[in-house]
């Protein structure tokens, strides 16, 4: 991607990022939103950060075991330590250095 | 800003501070595999100032997405900022047109969530106060985004695997979401939705399941209110 249309784009999403988070102010400051936009503002938030984490890991060859496994052991690895220690560095950087030894070291 | 309301509000932000400068180093050194330098790092923690959408960011850039693409995402995968504001209209009351411009631009997850727990000192000024806040934890997120960046691009080492920071950050932040909402419902709409995606869209995954699952959501919600009256 060019250098011009990433920096076109980094400005067009700053915009829609701001307008997310301002639109509150906006519409919202002197009357309640209806219902429907209440309902999703609860519920859409987890349904799109499971689709982003199926985004996310989409382009691991799944069927090969030299990419399934590191990829295996490293979610484990990030899924078992949030659970028990709820840490998210701790989480992200433990499983982030599980995977890169694997693919680096051992396949 | 008088440097002692920065300073009452310093200690205020140092979990933060830990999370944006390792967060914020990551993000900088994948952003410097892409083949990006210290500037395109620094426009985008400065601009966009959101940890899911830059690191997401990063992913469309190498698969050269259309921009229509990556806005509809980003403002999918931002739709949970859409309600931070409401809880915090009382903090903004006495703040001036900057001051509150600032921290609607500023409304990251962590910034709301400090928003929204801390107690104030005794002593100062609110507005001022919440806009040395939230004005630190800017200033962190560029400082650690600029340092992996510039780290990525002057020392040499192996980043074979690096990427997998990106998947780590989202499945922590699903598991956070899963223990904290009640309505089990959104996530396994969001998994079937971004299933279906995958397999009859793939380059357009994303906003095809963004959208079916906004529908599914919708629909349900349709459902639900028949059964109510």
């Amino acid at each position: 991607m060019t250098t011009s249309k990433i920096i076109l784009a980094i400005f067009l999403m700053a915009i829609v990022i701001f307008f997310t988070r301002a639109i509150p102010f906006i519409f919202y400051y002197k009357k309640t939103p209806p219902k429907a936009i209440l309902y999703l503002g609860a519920n859409l938030p987890p349904a799109m950060i499971v689709i982003i984490t199926v985004y996310s890991l989409k382009d691991i060859a799944w069927l090969q075991f030299s990419e399934f496994f590191p990829a295996l052991l490293a979610l484990l690895t990030v899924v078992t330590l949030h659970l028990c220690r709820r840490n998210y560095l701790l989480s992200i950087i433990s499983g982030t250095l599980v995977y890169m030894f694997l693919v680096q070291g051992v396949f | 800003m008088e440097f002692s309301t920065v300073r009452k509000a310093l200690p205020f932000t140092l979990p933060v501070f830990g999370g944006y400068i390792a967060l914020g180093f990551g993000f900088g050194i994948l952003l410097s595999k892409l083949g990006y330098g210290w500037f395109i790092a620094f426009l985008m923690s400065f601009f966009m100032f959101a940890g899911a959408a830059q690191y997401l960011a990063l992913s469309f850039f190498a698969a050269n997405l259309s921009i229509t693409s990556m806005l509809l995402v980003t403002f999918l995968v931002n739709s949970r900022h859409l309600f931070y504001g409401l809880s915090l209209f009382e903090k903004t009351k006495t703040m001036n047109r900057l001051e509150k411009f600032n921290l609607v631009f500023s409304l990251t997850d962590e910034n709301y969530a400090l928003l929204s727990s801390l107690s104030l000192p005794a002593d100062v000024n609110p507005a001022k106060f919440y806009t040395a806040l939230v004005s630190l934890n800017h200033f962190y997120w560029v400082l650690g985004s600029l340092l992996g960046s510039l780290f990525g691009s002057y020392v040499n080492f192996n980043t074979e695997g690096i990427e997998f920071a990106l998947v780590a950050l989202f499945v922590v932040m699903v598991l956070d979401q899963w223990s904290s909402t009640t309505n089990k419902l959104p996530f396994y709409l969001g998994g079937i939705s971004a299933i279906i995606a995958l397999l009859f869209a793939k380059p357009y995954m994303m906003p095809i399941a963004g959208l079916l699952t906004t529908f599914a959501l919708l629909l349900v919600r349709k459902v639900e209110s028949k059964y109510d009256n």
